[in-house]
């Protein structure tokens, strides 16, 4: 069952003529141990579809379910308490900058009214499970990037929250830091069993821990579906522009003046399919040229995923021949020209 | 130019009245305009407890009490001062017109500190499931403290100055002392007697200040 469900999900700010519609009508849900991904440019409308969620911005209209109960419903005690099963990361950490790393993190332990004797124990399990134990003491001023978030991260888990909200959590981190925040909560999530929405409007941060992903734009999930469909055939050309910035090839080729002798494609390998012999077997069953002009090859959270792109030189009626055989082995093939 | 025994006599009963009137009303103001500061933050639109009407009658208020000048506020609140105290005149009595003048000075510099606060630390303890009372006493005021500080020296400086004019209804102090003897009366010695002790009284409330803005500060 979905531990989350959005139905026709809207959000304005402002009244009458000055109204904008942040969110037009999202319908989503994600399923318990989920990492639910969602990207979009900025201004599509991520932040405030997530923020919906536990109710730090309240919907125009639509309905929010988290565990089948309707967040709109609850009282502020029950929202209060609703929110402690969901933690939340941010972009910019928003940390308290008057309380060392160990005090932030035994903040919404406090909140909680957890026994005051049992509240440095759990914390420094919490900084155990960021790896800062030995910054316990330090304030968040005297904190890199990382570290902060990896603080952020700990207070979010502190209640053991079933959810984990993460709103551009790595926006603001440099390439290396980004990458080790995003293994640790991956890392963590399989170890709690959590579910985790990533807000980012970066696809490789998606790519790199997302089971499932929607695509945003101007308020609208534009495309839906799990990572690897979605990366391997984009169908919104907001969807194009996102992995074509990660791959950074097709078409551009093409922009780029290189004129094609044979047949241009672009075929993505997913899984096993990175491992067979592709080109070689092009030129042992149908006896064509394949120049490789681009290969690639990175994963999909634990999936392998190779982008080619061949240029292929031959006989033009063996090379139909070869894509009909590509298409047949359920790879997916652009031509390109 | 040595002043005489009488004349430090004087001195001396003026800087208590002064050290008396400043002492109590600081405490009062801290006591109730800190708390007035936060309202006018937590009840703006968007805020925790928002409440976009009790917000605008409170800043109408606290408007209205700073617009007049402090001398006129002295004779204005009178029948108040009255009541509260039993009389209008001597160094208790003023209390009343200088604790509400440095009250919602004290409200306008608090809540200035406060909206300094990034509003996403406030969200983060909002989304850990705090409630305002928590997010007021552990997250906002704590965050603030430097600058609550540095809000707290600015209003003592001003509570000298404003104390100087106790003399219209006859509170005393060093501002009357000198006003009395150093102008009516010509002796200059005793103006600045009094001139220099409050230049260094000021300038150590600023030292005294800014040690605690250092002392707090974590950023």
């Amino acid at each position: 069952m979905a531990i989350i469900e959005i139905k026709g999900l809207r959000k304005s700010f402002g009244k009458g003529d000055k109204a904008l519609e942040v969110l037009r009508g999202i319908d989503l849900s994600v399923g318990e141990g989920e990492v639910y991904g969602v990207v979009g440019l900025s201004g599509a409308g991520k932040s405030t579809l997530v923020r919906c969620i536990n109710r730090l911005e309240r919907p125009s209209s639509g309905q929010v379910f988290i565990d089948g109960k309707d967040v709109m419903s609850l009282s502020d005690r029950q929202l209060r308490d609703a929110r402690r099963s969901m933690g939340m990361i941010f972009q910019s950490f928003n940390l308290l900058s008057s309380r060392t790393a160990a005090g932030n993190v035994a903040f919404p332990l406090e909140a909680a009214g957890v026994d005051k004797t049992l509240i440095p124990a759990r914390v420094s399990e919490l900084l155990e499970l960021v790896g800062l134990s030995d910054k316990a003491a330090s304030y968040p001023a005297q904190l890199s990037g990382g570290q902060k978030q990896r603080v952020g991260i700990a207070r979010a888990l502190a209640n053991n929250p079933r959810i984990l909200l993460c709103d551009e959590a790595t926006s603001a981190l440099d390439p290396q830091t980004t990458a080790s925040i995003l293994v640790l909560i991956s890392d963590i999530q399989k170890r709690l069993g959590l579910t985790v929405v990533v807000i980012s409007h970066e696809m490789q941060v998606i790519m790199e821990i997302c089971d499932r992903v929607a695509v945003m734009e101007r308020g609208e999930v534009v495309e839906e579906g799990s990572v690897v469909d979605v990366f391997s055939s984009p169908k919104h050309p907001v969807t194009r522009g996102f992995v074509e910035l990660i791959l950074k090839s097709g078409s551009r080729f093409l922009e780029n003046g290189y004129a094609p002798r044979g047949r241009l494609l672009r075929v993505s390998l997913i899984g096993e399919g990175v491992q067979e012999p592709f080109a070689g077997e092009l030129v042992r069953l149908f006896g064509l040229s394949p120049v490789i002009l681009q290969a690639h090859v990175d994963h999909i959270k634990d999936t392998p995923f190779g982008t080619l792109v061949i240029d292929l030189l031959g006989d033009g009626g063996k090379a139909e021949e070869a894509i009909r055989w590509i298409r047949e082995k359920g790879t997916a093939v652009e031509v390109l020209n | 130019m040595l002043l005489t025994a009488q004349q430090i006599l004087m001195l001396k009963k003026a800087s208590l009245e002064t050290f008396y009137m400043v002492s109590v009303t600081t405490a009062l103001t801290v006591l109730a305009g800190v708390p007035l500061g936060v309202l006018l933050v937590v009840m703006r639109p968007g805020h925790i407890l928002e409440n976009s009407w009790a917000y605008r009658v409170v800043g109408l208020v606290v408007n209205a009490t700073r617009s007049v000048p402090f001398p006129i506020f002295i004779v204005f609140v009178i029948p108040l001062t009255r009541f509260l105290v039993g009389t209008s005149i001597g160094s208790t009595a003023v209390i009343v017109p200088l604790t509400l003048a440095a009250l919602v000075l004290m409200a306008r510099l608090t809540e200035t500190c406060l909206l300094e606060i990034p509003h996403g630390v406030i969200e983060a303890a909002q989304s850990m499931g705090a409630s305002s009372w928590r997010i007021i006493t552990r997250v906002m005021l704590p965050e603030a403290l430097p600058g609550l500080f540095m809000a707290v020296t600015i209003a003592v400086i001003t509570l000298i100055s404003y104390s100087a004019m106790a003399g219209m209804v006859g509170g005393g102090g060093l501002g009357d002392l000198a006003i009395r003897y150093g102008y009516h009366r010509y002796q200059t010695d005793i103006m600045w007697a009094t001139v220099i002790l409050l230049v260094v009284v000021v300038q150590l409330v600023q030292l005294f200040g800014d040690a605690l803005v250092r002392k707090f500060t974590r950023r």
